[in-house]
């Protein structure tokens, strides 16, 4: 076993570890600073799969943005739900069994290819022609310009119906 | 060196555990939280596709990266007006807790 092999092991047990504790823990406030952890172990994987670029997305986008957007409606959310409560569902247990189904499912599915053992190499593309290329099509009107704009109007539009759907609008009217 | 069976299972495993968080759990914030892991474990496996896929072509290929560029556009989309329904919900009902708001139950 070479050493990369045993970095990736620690890090998507690390990873699934904290993902049950998101799941499983009866504190939503632990359960957030799990989930923390857990896009943590997801960004060393993807920089173990040499997408670097994405590895400090993921950094920016989920740890320093998503996360606190969390931890901030948790707090302004926060003595409704008594932590002592049960968390979960009573049908907790059907649950399980349907999930369990479905992850065998995939396994099966995917032992059935030809590729599933296939060993991932270190890419023989030098420097950053990856991203370079990466910029180019989300920017050429023959690549992906079009889904890319697409997606910036979404996330403009998101951005504009959060603050409509958040606004105060019982104090804005006793104001007018 | 990393063979693409762990990845695929590592991923898969993560998606599991998020779906079983998005079926049971009650307070909303937590269900946002499970599919913020299922979104990970999707972007797990594009990912790792996509290094099989230029390992096998040699060169360098751009498709998984738009598609994980735009996954993590949704997610942001996705993570903004949801939290931004929850606080206004909070608000109105003074709660957030999923079984408790059936007002369209019949």
């Amino acid at each position: 076993m070479t050493s990369t092999q045993v970095i990736f092991l620690i890090t998507a047990l690390v990873t699934i570890f904290s993902a049950v504790m998101v799941v499983g823990s009866r504190k939503l406030f632990h359960s957030a600073l799990w989930l923390i952890l857990s896009f943590l172990g997801v960004a060393s994987s993807f920089a173990l799969l040499e997408a670097s670029f994405f590895a400090i997305v993921q950094l920016l986008v989920y740890i320093g943005a998503i996360a606190i957007l969390i931890i901030f409606a948790i707090m302004l959310t926060r003595d409704i739900m008594e932590d002592e409560w049960q968390q979960i569902n009573r049908s907790w247990g059907l649950v399980l069994i349907l999930v369990i189904t479905i992850f065998s499912v995939l396994l099966g599915l995917y032992s059935t290819w030809s590729g599933f053992q296939t060993i991932l190499n270190p890419l023989g593309i030098s420097g950053q022609e990856n991203i370079l290329a990466f910029g180019k099509s989300i920017l050429a009107p023959d690549g992906f310009a079009l889904p890319f704009e697409a997606s910036s109007v979404l996330l403009l539009a998101a951005m504009i119906g959060g603050i409509y759907i958040a606004m105060d609008r019982k104090q804005e009217g006793d104001e007018a | 060196m990393i063979p693409l069976s762990w990845y695929l299972i590592f991923a898969a495993l993560l998606f599991a555990i998020g779906l079983f968080g998005v079926i049971t759990r009650k307070n909303s914030v937590a269900i946002l939280m499970s599919v913020e892991l299922m979104l990970n474990a999707v972007n797990i496996n594009f990912l790792a596709f996509w290094h099989y896929h230029t390992q096998n072509s040699g060169l360098p290929q751009v498709n998984a990266m738009v598609f994980v560029a735009i996954v993590f556009i949704a997610a942001a989309a996705e993570a903004a007006v949801g939290l931004a329904l929850i606080i206004s919900v909070y608000r109105q009902r003074k709660t957030v807790v999923v079984p408790e708001l059936d007002t369209l139950k019949g």
